[in-house]
Protein backbone atom coordinates (compact mmCIF):
# COMPACT_ATOMS: atom_id res chain seq x y z
CA UNK A 1 0.00 0.00 0.00
CA UNK A 2 1.25 3.48 -0.87
CA UNK A 3 -0.65 6.56 0.22
CA UNK A 4 0.36 9.81 -1.35
CA UNK A 5 -0.75 13.26 -0.24
CA UNK A 6 0.04 16.00 -2.74
CA UNK A 7 -0.35 19.79 -2.59
CA UNK A 8 -2.91 19.59 0.18
CA UNK A 9 -4.60 22.85 1.11
CA UNK A 10 -7.07 23.07 3.94
CA UNK A 11 -8.19 26.01 6.00
CA UNK A 12 -10.91 26.71 8.56
CA UNK A 13 -12.27 30.24 8.19
CA UNK A 14 -9.08 32.36 8.23
CA UNK A 15 -6.77 29.74 9.64
CA UNK A 16 -4.61 27.75 7.24
CA UNK A 17 -4.05 24.20 8.47
CA UNK A 18 -2.30 22.74 5.43
CA UNK A 19 -0.60 24.75 2.70
CA UNK A 20 0.83 22.81 -0.27
CA UNK A 21 1.43 19.91 2.07
CA UNK A 22 3.01 16.68 0.80
CA UNK A 23 3.49 13.36 2.58
CA UNK A 24 3.81 9.69 1.64
CA UNK A 25 3.04 6.57 3.65
CA UNK A 26 4.40 3.39 2.16
CA UNK A 27 5.29 0.98 4.95
CA UNK A 28 3.08 -1.68 6.48
CA UNK A 29 4.19 -0.23 9.78
CA UNK A 30 2.79 1.96 12.48
CA UNK A 31 3.26 5.54 11.30
CA UNK A 32 2.98 7.78 14.35
CA UNK A 33 2.22 11.42 13.74
CA UNK A 34 3.31 13.47 16.68
CA UNK A 35 2.94 17.17 17.35
CA UNK A 36 1.42 19.75 19.64
CA UNK A 37 -2.32 19.78 20.38
CA UNK A 38 -4.38 21.38 17.62
CA UNK A 39 -1.60 21.33 15.03
CA UNK A 40 -3.70 19.48 12.43
CA UNK A 41 -2.88 15.81 13.15
CA UNK A 42 -6.51 14.69 13.53
CA UNK A 43 -7.55 16.83 10.55
CA UNK A 44 -5.09 14.90 8.38
CA UNK A 45 -6.62 11.57 9.47
CA UNK A 46 -10.11 12.86 8.71
CA UNK A 47 -8.94 14.06 5.29
CA UNK A 48 -7.45 10.65 4.50
CA UNK A 49 -10.71 9.03 5.68
CA UNK A 50 -12.78 11.38 3.53
CA UNK A 51 -14.61 12.79 6.55
CA UNK A 52 -13.22 16.29 6.04
CA UNK A 53 -13.35 18.07 2.72
CA UNK A 54 -10.27 19.76 1.33
CA UNK A 55 -9.95 22.96 -0.68
CA UNK A 56 -7.20 21.71 -2.99
CA UNK A 57 -4.86 18.80 -3.40
CA UNK A 58 -5.03 15.07 -3.73
CA UNK A 59 -4.97 12.01 -1.52
CA UNK A 60 -4.30 8.94 -3.63
CA UNK A 61 -3.74 5.24 -3.06
CA UNK A 62 -6.57 4.73 -0.62
CA UNK A 63 -10.36 4.44 -0.80
CA UNK A 64 -13.07 4.22 1.85
CA UNK A 65 -13.27 0.44 1.61
CA UNK A 66 -9.54 0.23 2.56
CA UNK A 67 -9.96 2.19 5.78
CA UNK A 68 -10.74 1.29 9.38
CA UNK A 69 -10.74 3.96 12.03
CA UNK A 70 -10.08 3.67 15.76
CA UNK A 71 -11.54 6.89 17.07
CA UNK A 72 -10.51 8.80 20.17
CA UNK A 73 -13.96 8.14 21.65
CA UNK A 74 -15.52 4.70 21.36
CA UNK A 75 -18.36 5.87 19.05
CA UNK A 76 -20.44 2.87 20.04
CA UNK A 77 -24.21 2.96 19.79
CA UNK A 78 -25.52 2.97 23.34
CA UNK A 79 -28.66 0.92 22.72
CA UNK A 80 -26.88 -1.89 20.88
CA UNK A 81 -24.89 -4.61 22.61
CA UNK A 82 -21.17 -5.03 21.86
CA UNK A 83 -21.96 -7.79 19.36
CA UNK A 84 -24.77 -5.81 17.73
CA UNK A 85 -22.44 -2.81 17.39
CA UNK A 86 -19.86 -4.93 15.61
CA UNK A 87 -22.44 -6.62 13.41
CA UNK A 88 -23.76 -3.25 12.29
CA UNK A 89 -20.26 -2.04 11.38
CA UNK A 90 -19.15 -5.24 9.66
CA UNK A 91 -22.37 -6.21 7.87
CA UNK A 92 -21.19 -4.81 4.54
CA UNK A 93 -18.02 -6.91 4.47
CA UNK A 94 -19.32 -10.38 5.30
CA UNK A 95 -22.17 -12.48 4.01
CA UNK A 96 -25.09 -12.72 6.43
CA UNK A 97 -24.56 -16.46 6.86
CA UNK A 98 -21.02 -15.99 8.20
CA UNK A 99 -21.34 -12.55 9.85
CA UNK A 100 -22.27 -13.96 13.26
CA UNK A 101 -19.30 -16.33 13.29
CA UNK A 102 -16.90 -13.65 12.04
CA UNK A 103 -17.96 -11.24 14.78
CA UNK A 104 -17.50 -13.97 17.42
CA UNK A 105 -14.08 -14.72 15.95
CA UNK A 106 -12.87 -11.11 16.20
CA UNK A 107 -14.37 -10.76 19.70
CA UNK A 108 -12.34 -13.80 20.79
CA UNK A 109 -9.23 -12.47 19.05
CA UNK A 110 -9.42 -9.21 20.96
CA UNK A 111 -10.35 -11.04 24.16
CA UNK A 112 -13.76 -9.49 24.69
CA UNK A 113 -16.01 -12.42 23.78
CA UNK A 114 -17.35 -12.58 27.34
CA UNK A 115 -18.81 -9.10 27.13
CA UNK A 116 -20.50 -9.52 23.75
CA UNK A 117 -24.00 -9.19 25.18
CA UNK A 118 -23.26 -6.15 27.32
CA UNK A 119 -24.33 -2.62 26.48
CA UNK A 120 -21.61 0.07 26.19
CA UNK A 121 -22.89 1.81 29.34
CA UNK A 122 -21.85 -1.26 31.33
CA UNK A 123 -18.26 -1.22 30.01
CA UNK A 124 -15.13 0.46 31.35
CA UNK A 125 -13.14 2.89 29.17
CA UNK A 126 -10.57 0.20 28.40
CA UNK A 127 -13.22 -2.31 27.35
CA UNK A 128 -14.90 0.24 25.10
CA UNK A 129 -11.59 0.94 23.39
CA UNK A 130 -11.03 -2.80 22.89
CA UNK A 131 -14.42 -2.94 21.14
CA UNK A 132 -13.33 0.06 19.05
CA UNK A 133 -10.15 -1.85 18.07
CA UNK A 134 -12.14 -5.05 17.38
CA UNK A 135 -14.40 -3.09 15.03
CA UNK A 136 -11.38 -1.72 13.16
CA UNK A 137 -9.75 -5.15 12.84
CA UNK A 138 -13.05 -6.76 11.90
CA UNK A 139 -13.22 -4.73 8.71
CA UNK A 140 -10.97 -6.31 6.09
CA UNK A 141 -9.15 -3.03 5.54
CA UNK A 142 -5.59 -2.28 4.46
CA UNK A 143 -5.20 0.83 6.58
CA UNK A 144 -6.10 1.56 10.19
CA UNK A 145 -6.34 5.20 11.20
CA UNK A 146 -6.04 5.84 14.93
CA UNK A 147 -6.76 9.18 16.52
CA UNK A 148 -5.27 9.22 20.03
CA UNK A 149 -7.19 6.06 20.95
CA UNK A 150 -5.30 5.53 24.21
CA UNK A 151 -5.56 9.09 25.46
CA UNK A 152 -8.17 8.53 28.16
CA UNK A 153 -6.66 5.31 29.52
CA UNK A 154 -4.45 5.06 32.59
CA UNK A 155 -0.76 4.27 32.08
CA UNK A 156 -0.85 0.52 32.80
CA UNK A 157 -4.02 -0.17 30.84
CA UNK A 158 -2.72 1.91 27.94
CA UNK A 159 0.38 -0.25 27.45
CA UNK A 160 -1.60 -3.48 27.98
CA UNK A 161 -3.95 -2.49 25.15
CA UNK A 162 -1.05 -1.30 22.96
CA UNK A 163 0.62 -4.71 23.42
CA UNK A 164 -2.63 -6.45 22.48
CA UNK A 165 -2.91 -4.21 19.45
CA UNK A 166 0.68 -4.94 18.39
CA UNK A 167 -0.01 -8.68 18.68
CA UNK A 168 -3.06 -8.32 16.46
CA UNK A 169 -1.00 -6.35 13.99
CA UNK A 170 1.64 -9.11 13.91
CA UNK A 171 -1.06 -11.61 12.99
CA UNK A 172 -2.68 -9.42 10.36
CA UNK A 173 -0.32 -6.96 8.71
CA UNK A 174 -1.89 -3.59 7.97
CA UNK A 175 -0.66 -0.07 7.57
CA UNK A 176 -1.42 2.08 10.61
CA UNK A 177 -1.42 5.86 10.85
CA UNK A 178 -1.59 6.81 14.51
CA UNK A 179 -1.96 10.31 15.84
CA UNK A 180 -0.64 10.98 19.30
CA UNK A 181 0.92 13.69 21.39
CA UNK A 182 2.69 11.19 23.64
CA UNK A 183 6.24 10.60 22.39
CA UNK A 184 6.80 7.55 24.65
CA UNK A 185 3.73 5.93 23.14
CA UNK A 186 4.98 6.68 19.61
CA UNK A 187 8.44 5.22 20.40
CA UNK A 188 6.87 2.11 21.94
CA UNK A 189 5.30 1.20 18.59
CA UNK A 190 8.78 1.12 16.99
CA UNK A 191 7.48 2.26 13.62
CA UNK A 192 7.94 5.56 11.85
CA UNK A 193 7.61 8.82 13.74
CA UNK A 194 6.57 11.89 11.77
CA UNK A 195 6.88 15.16 13.67
CA UNK A 196 4.44 17.92 12.75
CA UNK A 197 5.20 21.59 13.33
CA UNK A 198 2.63 24.28 13.95
CA UNK A 199 0.10 25.60 11.42
CA UNK A 200 0.26 25.64 8.47
CA UNK A 201 1.64 22.16 9.08
CA UNK A 202 5.25 21.48 8.17
CA UNK A 203 7.04 18.20 8.65
CA UNK A 204 9.86 18.84 11.07
CA UNK A 205 11.33 15.38 10.88
CA UNK A 206 10.75 11.73 10.07
CA UNK A 207 12.41 9.11 12.29
CA UNK A 208 12.44 5.38 11.65
CA UNK A 209 15.61 4.00 13.24
CA UNK A 210 16.96 3.86 16.78
CA UNK A 211 13.91 5.66 18.05
CA UNK A 212 14.88 5.40 21.71
CA UNK A 213 18.10 7.29 20.96
CA UNK A 214 16.24 9.95 18.96
CA UNK A 215 13.94 10.90 21.85
CA UNK A 216 15.82 14.05 22.83
CA UNK A 217 16.21 15.14 19.22
CA UNK A 218 12.44 14.74 18.66
CA UNK A 219 11.64 16.60 21.87
CA UNK A 220 13.78 19.49 20.70
CA UNK A 221 11.95 19.93 17.39
CA UNK A 222 8.36 19.44 18.59
CA UNK B 1 -34.45 7.50 47.49
CA UNK B 2 -37.33 5.17 48.39
CA UNK B 3 -38.11 7.29 51.44
CA UNK B 4 -38.14 10.43 49.29
CA UNK B 5 -40.44 8.81 46.74
CA UNK B 6 -42.98 7.84 49.42
CA UNK B 7 -42.80 11.30 50.93
CA UNK B 8 -43.39 12.88 47.53
CA UNK B 9 -46.39 10.59 46.91
CA UNK B 10 -47.82 11.47 50.32
CA UNK B 11 -47.49 15.20 49.63
CA UNK B 12 -49.18 14.79 46.22
CA UNK B 13 -52.01 12.86 47.88
CA UNK B 14 -52.40 15.57 50.54
CA UNK B 15 -52.48 18.21 47.80
CA UNK B 16 -55.24 16.29 45.97
CA UNK B 17 -57.25 16.00 49.19
CA UNK B 18 -56.80 19.74 49.80
CA UNK B 19 -58.13 20.70 46.34
CA UNK B 20 -61.02 18.22 46.51
CA UNK B 21 -61.90 19.71 49.93
CA UNK B 22 -61.66 23.22 48.47
CA UNK B 23 -63.94 22.22 45.60
CA UNK B 24 -66.54 20.80 48.02
CA UNK B 25 -66.31 23.90 50.21
CA UNK B 26 -66.85 26.27 47.25
CA UNK B 27 -69.72 24.08 46.01
CA UNK B 28 -71.38 24.26 49.46
CA UNK B 29 -70.88 28.04 49.67
CA UNK B 30 -72.19 28.73 46.14
CA UNK B 31 -74.94 26.14 46.57
CA UNK B 32 -75.82 26.06 42.88
CA UNK B 33 -74.99 22.83 41.00
CA UNK B 34 -75.20 24.60 37.61
CA UNK B 35 -72.04 26.53 38.55
CA UNK B 36 -70.22 23.99 40.70
CA UNK B 37 -71.75 20.64 41.65
CA UNK B 38 -70.90 18.90 44.93
CA UNK B 39 -68.73 15.79 44.97
CA UNK B 40 -71.71 13.52 45.73
CA UNK B 41 -73.55 14.89 42.70
CA UNK B 42 -70.55 14.23 40.44
CA UNK B 43 -70.24 10.67 41.81
CA UNK B 44 -73.96 10.14 41.07
CA UNK B 45 -73.43 11.52 37.54
CA UNK B 46 -70.48 9.14 37.02
CA UNK B 47 -72.68 6.23 38.14
CA UNK B 48 -75.36 7.31 35.66
CA UNK B 49 -72.82 7.57 32.83
CA UNK B 50 -71.42 4.11 33.67
CA UNK B 51 -74.91 2.63 33.56
CA UNK B 52 -75.63 4.16 30.14
CA UNK B 53 -76.05 1.58 27.43
CA UNK B 54 -73.63 3.31 25.06
CA UNK B 55 -70.99 4.21 27.65
CA UNK B 56 -68.28 1.94 26.23
CA UNK B 57 -69.18 2.90 22.67
CA UNK B 58 -68.79 6.61 23.55
CA UNK B 59 -65.40 6.12 25.19
CA UNK B 60 -64.13 3.79 22.48
CA UNK B 61 -65.30 6.14 19.69
CA UNK B 62 -63.30 9.02 21.16
CA UNK B 63 -60.38 6.70 21.74
CA UNK B 64 -60.57 5.31 18.24
CA UNK B 65 -60.45 8.83 16.75
CA UNK B 66 -57.56 9.77 19.05
CA UNK B 67 -55.53 6.66 18.24
CA UNK B 68 -56.22 7.03 14.52
CA UNK B 69 -55.17 10.68 14.37
CA UNK B 70 -52.17 10.02 16.64
CA UNK B 71 -50.94 7.04 14.64
CA UNK B 72 -51.35 8.91 11.35
CA UNK B 73 -49.55 11.97 12.76
CA UNK B 74 -46.76 9.76 14.14
CA UNK B 75 -46.25 7.85 10.89
CA UNK B 76 -46.14 11.06 8.84
CA UNK B 77 -43.86 12.75 11.39
CA UNK B 78 -41.46 9.78 11.37
CA UNK B 79 -41.27 9.50 7.58
CA UNK B 80 -40.93 13.24 7.01
CA UNK B 81 -38.59 13.61 10.00
CA UNK B 82 -36.15 11.06 8.52
CA UNK B 83 -36.50 12.51 5.01
CA UNK B 84 -35.86 16.04 6.30
CA UNK B 85 -32.77 14.81 8.16
CA UNK B 86 -31.32 12.92 5.21
CA UNK B 87 -32.44 15.26 2.37
CA UNK B 88 -32.48 19.04 3.10
CA UNK B 89 -35.14 19.50 0.39
CA UNK B 90 -37.79 18.02 2.70
CA UNK B 91 -36.62 20.20 5.60
CA UNK B 92 -37.32 23.36 3.60
CA UNK B 93 -40.54 21.92 2.15
CA UNK B 94 -41.91 21.21 5.61
CA UNK B 95 -40.85 24.51 7.19
CA UNK B 96 -43.89 26.65 6.13
CA UNK B 97 -46.38 23.81 6.65
CA UNK B 98 -45.03 23.20 10.11
CA UNK B 99 -45.03 26.88 11.09
CA UNK B 100 -48.60 27.19 9.81
CA UNK B 101 -49.70 24.07 11.69
CA UNK B 102 -48.18 25.30 14.94
CA UNK B 103 -49.70 28.78 14.84
CA UNK B 104 -53.22 28.15 13.55
CA UNK B 105 -55.74 28.22 16.44
CA UNK B 106 -57.54 24.95 17.17
CA UNK B 107 -60.96 26.53 16.73
CA UNK B 108 -60.09 27.74 13.21
CA UNK B 109 -59.12 24.18 12.35
CA UNK B 110 -62.42 22.88 13.80
CA UNK B 111 -64.45 25.37 11.76
CA UNK B 112 -62.52 24.67 8.54
CA UNK B 113 -62.77 20.91 9.08
CA UNK B 114 -66.54 21.25 9.49
CA UNK B 115 -66.65 23.14 6.19
CA UNK B 116 -64.41 20.70 4.30
CA UNK B 117 -65.27 17.36 5.93
CA UNK B 118 -68.29 15.84 7.61
CA UNK B 119 -68.87 16.06 11.36
CA UNK B 120 -67.59 12.52 12.01
CA UNK B 121 -64.23 13.24 10.42
CA UNK B 122 -63.70 16.65 12.06
CA UNK B 123 -62.30 15.39 15.41
CA UNK B 124 -59.85 13.13 13.57
CA UNK B 125 -58.67 15.87 11.20
CA UNK B 126 -58.23 18.37 14.04
CA UNK B 127 -56.41 15.81 16.20
CA UNK B 128 -54.02 15.05 13.35
CA UNK B 129 -53.42 18.71 12.45
CA UNK B 130 -52.58 19.67 16.03
CA UNK B 131 -50.44 16.64 16.84
CA UNK B 132 -48.41 16.31 13.63
CA UNK B 133 -46.31 19.53 13.90
CA UNK B 134 -45.38 18.75 17.51
CA UNK B 135 -44.33 15.18 16.74
CA UNK B 136 -42.54 16.19 13.52
CA UNK B 137 -40.52 18.91 15.19
CA UNK B 138 -39.66 16.74 18.16
CA UNK B 139 -38.57 13.83 15.97
CA UNK B 140 -36.50 16.20 13.80
CA UNK B 141 -34.80 17.68 16.85
CA UNK B 142 -34.15 14.19 18.22
CA UNK B 143 -32.57 13.10 14.94
CA UNK B 144 -30.52 16.30 14.70
CA UNK B 145 -29.07 15.54 18.12
CA UNK B 146 -27.58 12.25 16.94
CA UNK B 147 -23.86 12.62 17.48
CA UNK B 148 -22.15 13.56 14.18
CA UNK B 149 -19.26 11.41 15.31
CA UNK B 150 -21.49 8.32 15.27
CA UNK B 151 -22.63 9.25 11.75
CA UNK B 152 -18.94 9.57 10.73
CA UNK B 153 -18.38 6.08 12.16
CA UNK B 154 -21.22 4.73 9.94
CA UNK B 155 -19.53 6.38 6.91
CA UNK B 156 -16.20 4.66 7.63
CA UNK B 157 -17.89 1.28 8.06
CA UNK B 158 -20.19 1.91 5.07
CA UNK B 159 -23.40 1.24 7.01
CA UNK B 160 -26.34 1.25 4.59
CA UNK B 161 -29.09 3.85 4.82
CA UNK B 162 -31.55 1.06 5.64
CA UNK B 163 -29.46 -0.07 8.61
CA UNK B 164 -28.88 3.51 9.72
CA UNK B 165 -32.64 4.07 9.79
CA UNK B 166 -33.30 0.74 11.51
CA UNK B 167 -30.51 0.80 14.09
CA UNK B 168 -29.98 4.52 14.73
CA UNK B 169 -32.79 6.78 13.51
CA UNK B 170 -35.73 4.58 14.55
CA UNK B 171 -34.40 3.90 18.09
CA UNK B 172 -33.73 7.64 18.57
CA UNK B 173 -37.31 8.35 17.48
CA UNK B 174 -38.56 5.61 19.79
CA UNK B 175 -36.75 7.12 22.80
CA UNK B 176 -38.03 10.57 21.97
CA UNK B 177 -41.54 9.20 21.43
CA UNK B 178 -41.54 7.50 24.82
CA UNK B 179 -40.61 10.74 26.55
CA UNK B 180 -43.51 12.67 25.04
CA UNK B 181 -46.10 9.93 24.49
CA UNK B 182 -48.38 10.76 27.41
CA UNK B 183 -48.30 14.52 26.94
CA UNK B 184 -48.87 14.42 23.17
CA UNK B 185 -51.45 11.62 23.31
CA UNK B 186 -53.34 13.54 26.01
CA UNK B 187 -53.18 16.64 23.81
CA UNK B 188 -54.59 14.68 20.84
CA UNK B 189 -57.29 13.23 23.13
CA UNK B 190 -58.25 16.72 24.34
CA UNK B 191 -58.22 18.11 20.79
CA UNK B 192 -60.36 15.26 19.49
CA UNK B 193 -62.84 15.89 22.32
CA UNK B 194 -62.88 19.61 21.40
CA UNK B 195 -63.54 18.60 17.81
CA UNK B 196 -66.37 16.34 18.98
CA UNK B 197 -67.92 19.17 21.03
CA UNK B 198 -68.28 21.21 17.86
CA UNK B 199 -68.61 18.46 15.27
CA UNK B 200 -71.16 16.50 17.31
CA UNK B 201 -70.57 13.02 15.94
CA UNK B 202 -73.14 10.44 17.13
CA UNK B 203 -70.80 8.86 19.69
CA UNK B 204 -67.98 10.67 21.46
CA UNK B 205 -67.05 12.16 24.83
CA UNK B 206 -67.17 15.68 23.31
CA UNK B 207 -70.70 15.12 21.99
CA UNK B 208 -71.78 13.99 25.48
CA UNK B 209 -70.20 17.03 27.14
CA UNK B 210 -72.04 19.29 24.69
CA UNK B 211 -75.28 17.43 25.47
CA UNK B 212 -74.73 17.89 29.24
CA UNK B 213 -74.03 21.60 28.63
CA UNK B 214 -77.28 22.03 26.65
CA UNK B 215 -79.13 20.36 29.54
CA UNK B 216 -77.35 22.57 32.13
CA UNK B 217 -76.07 19.37 33.73
CA UNK B 218 -72.70 20.60 35.09
CA UNK B 219 -72.40 17.47 37.26
CA UNK B 220 -72.40 15.47 34.01
CA UNK B 221 -69.61 17.65 32.59
CA UNK B 222 -67.56 17.22 35.79
CA UNK B 223 -68.21 13.48 35.65
CA UNK B 224 -66.79 13.30 32.13
CA UNK B 225 -63.75 15.31 33.28
CA UNK B 226 -63.15 12.73 36.03
CA UNK B 227 -63.42 9.92 33.46
CA UNK B 228 -60.91 11.71 31.18
CA UNK B 229 -58.51 12.12 34.13
CA UNK B 230 -58.80 8.40 34.92
CA UNK B 231 -58.06 7.53 31.28
CA UNK B 232 -54.98 9.83 31.29
CA UNK B 233 -53.80 8.20 34.52
CA UNK B 234 -54.07 4.73 32.94
CA UNK B 235 -52.09 6.01 29.94
CA UNK B 236 -49.34 7.24 32.21
CA UNK B 237 -49.05 3.84 33.87
CA UNK B 238 -48.82 2.14 30.45
CA UNK B 239 -46.16 4.65 29.41
CA UNK B 240 -44.13 3.96 32.54
CA UNK B 241 -44.20 0.21 31.89
CA UNK B 242 -43.16 0.68 28.25
CA UNK B 243 -40.33 3.02 29.25
CA UNK B 244 -38.89 0.44 31.63
CA UNK B 245 -38.82 -2.08 28.77
CA UNK B 246 -37.36 0.27 26.16
CA UNK B 247 -34.65 1.86 28.29
CA UNK B 248 -33.25 -1.48 29.50
CA UNK B 249 -29.85 -0.65 27.89
CA UNK B 250 -29.26 2.16 30.38
CA UNK B 251 -29.22 -0.26 33.31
Amino acid sequence: MNISIRNLNKSYENEEIFKNFNLDFYDEKVNCIIGNSGCGKSTLLNIIAGLTEIQNGEVSGVSLSDISYVFQEDRLIEWLTVKENLKLALKKYFDNSILDGKVDEILKLVGIYDIKNKYPSALSGGMKQRVNIARAFGKPSKLILMDEPFKSLDYKLKYTIIDEFKNLLNEEKRMVILVTHDLDEAIYFQGNIIVFGNKPVQIKGIFNKDLDKCKNEILEII
Amino acid sequence: MMKYSWKSKLYTLLSCIFFIGLWQLIAIVINNDIYIPRIQQVIEAIKTIFKEQNFLKIILSSFYRTILSYVFALIFAMILGVLATVYPFFKYLMQPINSFGKTIPTMVLVVLSLVWFDKDKTPFVVGFAITFPILYEGIRNGLMQIDKKVIDMTKIYEVSLKDKIKKIYLPVMKFYFMSIFVSTFSLTFKTVIAGEVHGQPKFGIGSQIQLEKVNFNTSGIFAWIVIIVIISFVLEIINKLLKEKIYRWTK
